[in-house]
């Protein structure tokens, strides 16, 4: 019970923490607007993709270049947001722990964390894909066979005992594999505290992620549609004009589209990640309050520093 | 500052809840009028349905059974509403008492979910209906708004506009009800005394708004789908319930 207590001051904490300093912002701030113009970029390739058809017609070789390069932009802008993330990470956890230690930061401390822990960081994520596809299938019948509990606490714990892994390893300044040793052996003498935290963590950034639950029956109902064209009773003529002369006429409202989607998705995914950093960042100065205030006393903070 | 201040609530009241389990005992209540509900309209639905088809089958034309059969049902149907409005005031009419018990370090019994019941329960009832009747009636105007909103704000915002739109209205109407219990108000200057204190604490209100209904939708969900039939009200209902006092908690802080 005092432990769990012990968590409403880690928020105090981390708030006056976030309102302190404020550059714990810019980092994913400058993300955030990568991010938002690189796909701003790709939806500007697709736009010429899509009027190049309509004035070359659709031409094999065009059909195959169209492909690759949209294939070419997919694979970049998924490598680059996976290696953008792990930058960022080491970067703000390096931000996190001068922040708790030194109560302020000066300059430098984000590219000095990407300098310290990049490799340690890229090490932990590549493990954890590794456990994840381990784990697959265990996961699917444990998922199927729990009524589908599965699927929402495997996850859950899985978060509990390795949330506090990198924590470790910047806040200890040690490797990958002392670091998950460390980090699991808090998960298990903090379980139910740290249990808590993580639920509300989630709690607050799953809510964008909310879909999982109404998605699985799209493919039923495409199929009741088709089912529901078949069984019409009027003899729908097809249009007699060709797909080049339909592309052709249907051009200006995909144009239109365009124009109206480019600027109302890029505002949405700036917004969106805006709100979510705002608790990302909270939680994460939580996770370190919570574990640098589990093991060291207040000397040993300033000892670590100096 | 403020955020210290909620943190406070919250810490104390967690302390509380853990000391006096009694403040859970309204979870189960609404679980109770939940199921008594869904009974009734399963019921009336049924019996208005097929005494309709078979009053009229023979003899009438197809609008005259249609109407035989939604008459009665539309008639069910607003009955029940009253009956789940008297019943939902109950509840919280009692479960503030209980509140009120438990914060003033009294074990919450039976008494105290009875005790002012009679009192306030017709506010309540009231100031409900009364909302109720503002969203009908000015529902022309609150549709065109919204769609407005939705086109400018909620779209281009991934949704999160949607989110803090609900927050913000939750955070004007959250106390109206405490406010009557409490401080044995009337229904307009209970909503007064509510969005009075949202306008003046409006940070703090809407932190606590936004917790619950992200804290309460996750944790319903813990156990994923099938879970969340057979538990999710349980624990989704204990922790509104532990957010319903650092509301409680709040209010009392802020008058």
């Amino acid at each position: 019970m005092k432990n769990i207590v012990k968590l409403f001051d880690y928020f105090k904490q981390a708030f006056h923490l976030n309102v302190e300093n404020k550059r714990l912002y810019m980092p994913q701030i400058v993300l955030i607007l990568i991010k938002t113009c690189l796909y701003l970029f790709f939806g500007i390739f697709l736009y010429q993709v899509m009027v190049s058809f309509g004035q070359t017609g659709f031409s094999e070789i065009l059909i195959r270049n169209a492909l690759f390069g949209m294939g070419g932009w997919i694979i970049g802008m998924v490598v680059f947001t996976i290696l953008a993330g792990i930058v960022l990470e080491a970067g703000l956890y390096n931000m996190y722990k001068v922040c708790i230690f030194d109560k302020e930061l000066i300059s430098g401390e984000f590219f000095q964390g990407v300098r310290k822990n990049f490799f340690k960081f890229l090490i932990t994520d590549i493990i954890m894909v590794i456990f994840w596809l381990l784990l697959l299938i265990p996961y699917i019948i444990v998922g199927v066979l729990s009524l589908l509990t599965g699927f929402v606490l495997i996850p859950l714990i899985v978060t509990i005992f390795t949330i506090m892994w990198k924590v470790s390893m910047v806040v200890e300044d040690i490797f990958v594999i002392e670091g998950l040793k460390r980090g699991f052996h808090f998960a298990v003498d903090n379980f139910i505290p740290l249990g808590l935290l993580v639920i509300v963590r989630e709690s607050f950034l799953n809510i964008g992620n909310g879909s999982w639950r109404s998605n699985s029956s799209s493919g039923d109902s495409s199929e009741s549609a088709s089912g529901f064209m078949e069984d019409l009773p009027v003899d729908i003529k097809p249009p007699e004009f060709s797909v080049r002369e339909g592309y052709v006429k249907a051009l200006p409202y995909i144009r239109m589209g365009f124009y109206i989607l480019l600027p109302v998705i890029s505002i949405a995914i700036i917004v969106g990640s805006l709100v979510r950093m705002v608790f990302q960042i909270f939680f994460g100065l939580a996770s370190f309050i919570m574990y640098v205030d589990n093991n060291f006393t207040a000397n040993d903070m300033y000892t670590e520093v100096e | 500052m403020w955020f210290d201040y909620l943190m406070d609530d919250g810490r104390d009241s967690f302390e509380l809840v853990g000391e006096y389990k009694g403040v859970f005992i309204p979870v189960f209540l609404k679980l109770l009028i939940t199921f008594i509900m869904g009974i009734y309209i399963v019921l009336s639905i049924g019996i208005s349905a097929v005494s309709g088809v078979f009053s009229g089958i023979s003899k009438a034309r197809e609008i005259e059974v249609l109407i035989s059969i939604l008459a009665p049902m539309g008639i069910s149907l607003f009955l029940g509403y009253f009956i789940y409005l008297i019943l939902w005031a109950l509840i919280e009419v009692g479960s503030i008492n209980l509140y009120c018990a438990a914060l003033n370090g009294q074990k919450p019994t039976s008494e105290h979910f009875f005790s002012g019941i009679m009192s306030y329960i017709g506010k309540v009832f009231g100031g409900k209906l009364f909302i109720h009747f503002l969203v009908v009636i000015l529902s022309p105007l609150w549709i065109v708004l919204f769609v407005l909103y939705s086109v400018i704000i909620g779209i281009t915002t991934a949704g999160w506009g949607f989110v803090f739109m609900t927050v913000v209205i939750g955070a004007y109407f959250a106390t109206w009800t405490i406010a009557i219990v409490n401080d044995d108000l009337g229904v307009f200057a209970g909503l007064g005394a509510s969005f009075r204190l949202a306008r003046r604490h409006f940070k703090p209100m809407f932190i606590l708004i936004l917790s619950t209904i992200f804290i309460v939708r996750y944790t319903s969900w813990l156990l994923g789908p099938i879970g969340y039939f057979i538990l999710g009200w349980l624990i989704g209902g204990v922790v509104r319930t532990y957010f319903r006092i650092v509301l409680y908690k709040t209010y009392l802080r802020y008058n």
